[in-house]
C-alpha cells in the first residue's frame, strides 16, 4: 500500500512538474491543463499522507 | 515570509526553552532545507511578485537583484544567525531575556505579537481573493485600505475566524496538510510561471527561437520598466536587491532564527535557507509577478492586485487551492506563535484562549486591504522593527567579551530591563522614522544604517552602565 501509495504521487509530482511544460511548448490546451492540474491535485493530496512522515 | 521562532504544539515535548540544545536533539542539514523550503512559500509570495510590477520594475533589475538580496540573505543566516545560534543554542527569548531582561522581552514579545498578527491579517486577506473568485463580490483595487463590499467582509471574517479555530484547535492538523502541501505548492507556483509566459507568447504573437527572443519578451513586455502604477513608489535594481535581503530581515539579522539553527550541528547550515529564498522569494515571486504583468498587459485599466483570481485564470481550481492551502497553512504558524508571543505577557490565560483571541484579531485586521496592498512597506517596516535587538545580541556576543564588556548583563546584573539595549532599540527606530520623514532615505534601505546605529548605541549604552553598575556584581557562572 505504501509502495504503490508512493508511486502515485511520484507520478502526480512528474505531472503538475511536466504538464505546464508541455503547455509552454504548445503541446496541450489550458482547459485540458487545469483539469490534469485538478486530477494530479487529487492524486497528491489522496496518495501522500500514507507515506509521508511528519516533520518534527 | 515566514517565521518558526517558537516553539510549535507538534514539536518534542522538550523544546529546551531555557537550556543549550545537547548533542543528542541536534539535527542535520536536510532538516533545515525541508523547513526553509516549506516555510518561504507562503501566501504572500502571491502579492509580492505582482506588486513588484506595479512598482514598474525592470527585467534586469528584478532577476538579478533577486539573484544577489537572497544571495545576502542567505549569507546573513549563514555568518550573523547560525553562528551565534550553533554556539550559544540558546532561543532567541531566553538570549535575549540574559541580554535585556524579563520587562524588555516582554515589549518585545509585544512588539513581535503585533507583527505576526499585520503578517497573518494580510494572508488572510489574500486567501479571500480566492472566495472572491467563487463568490463573486467585489473586491478591493490596488490602492483600497478599507473594505469595499460586504462581500469581502463576510469572506475575510469567516476565513480568519476558521483559522483562528484552527490555529487554536486543530493546529497539528493544519501542520501535518502544510507538509503534504510544500511540495505541490511549489510546483504550482512554478506552473503559475509557465502559464503566464505561455499566455504571453500567445498574445504578443511571439516566436521564440533562442535565448535572446526570451529576453526581449520579458525585458519589453513582462518586466518593462517605466513608471510605477500610482500609488506606486518606483522600485530599481537597488530596492529589489535591498528587499529580497531584507524582507525577512527580522528572522536573519534581527535573529529570530537562533531558536531554529539552535539545532543545527555546522554553523554551515545557515546555507539551507537557499532553499526558501531561491524557490519562494525568487521562483515564487517571478511566477506570480509575470501573471499579474500579463494581467495588465491584456487590461491596462485593471492594476488589482488580486492572487485569487490571478491563480485561477492560469490554473483554475488547482490555483486557488493554491492561494487557499498557502495562506492557510502559513497563517496559522503565525497566529500560533503570535498567541505565544501575547501568552508570555499574561502567563495566567490559556493558550488556547490567547490564540482564538489572537486568531479574532488577525480576521479583523484581514478584513483591510492595506496591509497586503502595501506589503513591500510593511515587510520593510517588519524587519526594522526587530532589526535592532538583532544588532544587540551580535554585539553582546562577539564584541563584548573582546572589549572587557560583561554579556548577558540582564543577568549577571538582575536587572529586567537593560537600559543600553532599550535604547539601542527605540533610539534606532525614532532615528530611522526621521530618516524616512526627512527624505533621507526610504524605508526599504534605513535598516542597513539602523543596524550600524543600533549596535554603536548598544555598545556605548552598555559601556556607561556596565562602569557604573557592574563593577559589585558577580560574574555569571
Amino acid at each position: 500500500m505504501k509502495r504503490t501509495c508512493q508511486i502515485v504521487s511520484g507520478l502526480a509530482f512528474a505531472g503538475i512538474l511536466v504538464l505546464p511544460v508541455v503547455f509552454l511548448a504548445g503541446g496541450m490546451s489550458l482547459p485540458a491543463l487545469k483539469v490534469w492540474l485538478l486530477a494530479l491535485t487529487v492524486a497528491w493530496f489522496v496518495s501522500v499522507p500514507f507515506w509521508m512522515e511528519r516533520k518534527a | 515570509m515566514a517565521d518558526a521562532s517558537a516553539p510549535l504544539p507538534n514539536e518534542p515535548v522538550d523544546e529546551f526553552e531555557r537550556r543549550p540544545v545537547p548533542p543528542s536533539a541536534q539535527l542535520g542539514f536536510k532538516s533545515f532545507v525541508g523547513q526553509y523550503a516549506g516555510e518561504h512559500t507562503a501566501g504572500t509570495e502571491l502579492m509580492l511578485g505582482p506588486l513588484f510590477v506595479a512598482a514598474g520594475v525592470g527585467a534586469a533589475d528584478l532577476v538579478v537583484g533577486l539573484l544577489l538580496g537572497n544571495l545576502l540573505a542567505v549569507l546573513s543566516w549563514t555568518f550573523f544567525t547560525a553562528p551565534i545560534a550553533t554556539r550559544a543554542r540558546l532561543t532567541l527569548y531566553f538570549q535575549l531575556e540574559k541580554i535585556c531582561g524579563r520587562r524588555l522581552v516582554t515589549v518585545y514579545n509585544l512588539a513581535n505579537g503585533v507583527m505576526f498578527c499585520f503578517l497573518a491579517g494580510s494572508m488572510v486577506t489574500v486567501a479571500a481573493t480566492a472566495l472572491g473568485v467563487w463568490f463573486r463580490f467585489p473586491m478591493p483595487g490596488l490602492g483600497d485600505l478599507y473594505p469595499n463590499s460586504v462581500g469581502w467582509i463576510a469572506a475575510a471574517l469567516g476565513i480568519g475566524a476558521m483559522v483562528a479555530v484552527v490555529a487554536a484547535y486543530g493546529y497539528n492538523f493544519v501542520a501535518r496538510i502544510a507538509n503534504y502541501a510544500a511540495p505541490w505548492m511549489t510546483l504550482v507556483f512554478l506552473a503559475f510561471g509557465l502559464i503566464g509566459l505561455r499566455q504571453f507568447l500567445d498574445v504578443t504573437h511571439t516566436q521564440l527561437h533562442s535565448v535572446a527572443d526570451f529576453w526581449r519578451l520579458c525585458d519589453t513586455t513582462i518586466w518593462k520598466g517605466g513608471a510605477p502604477l500610482p500609488g506606486q513608489v518606483k522600485f530599481t535594481f537597488w530596492h529589489v536587491l535591498f528587499f529580497a535581503w531584507f524582507c525577512n530581515m527580522a528572522m536573519h539579522i534581527g535573529m529570530s532564527d537562533l531558536s531554529i539553527f539552535r539545532y543545527a550541528r555546522k554553523a554551515r547550515y545557515g546555507l539551507a535557507s537557499a532553499a526558501g529564498m531561491y524557490l519562494g522569494h525568487f521562483l515564487a515571486w517571478i511566477a506570480a509577478s509575470i501573471l499579474y504583468a500579463l494581467q495588465v498587459h491584456q487590461d491596462p485599466g485593471n492594476t488589482a492586485v488580486l492572487p485569487g483570481p490571478l491563480a485561477d485564470k492560469a490554473a483554475g481550481i488547482t490555483g486557488l487551492l493554491c492561494v487557499i492551502v498557502a495562506c492557510w497553512t502559513t497563517a496559522n504558524p503565525t497566529i500560533y506563535r503570535a498567541g505565544l508571543a501575547f501568552q508570555a505577557i499574561f502567563p495566567r490565560t490559556s493558550r488556547y484562549r490567547v490564540t482564538l483571541v489572537t486568531g479574532m484579531i488577525v480576521a479583523v485586521f484581514g478584513m483591510f486591504p492595506a496591509v497586503a496592498m502595501k506589503l513591500l512597506d510593511f515587510v520593510a517596516l517588519y524587519g526594522l522593527v526587530l532589526m535592532p535587538m538583532g544588532a544587540v545580541i551580535f554585539v553582546d556576543f562577539w564584541l563584548f567579551p573582546k572589549t572587557g564588556l560583561a554579556p548577558f548583563y540582564a543577568e549577571r546584573s538582575g536587572s529586567s530591563w537593560n537600559w543600553a539595549a532599550a535604547a539601542a532599540w527605540f533610539a534606532t527606530l525614532g532615528v530611522a522614522v526621521w530618516l524616512v520623514q526627512a527624505g533621507v532615505t526610504q524605508i526599504y534601505f534605513v535598516s542597513l544604517p539602523g543596524w550600524f546605529i543600533a549596535a554603536a548605541i548598544y555598545f556605548a549604552g552598555s559601556k556607561m552602565i556596565q562602569r557604573t553598575r557592574l563593577t559589585t556584581v558577580p560574574a555569571a557562572p
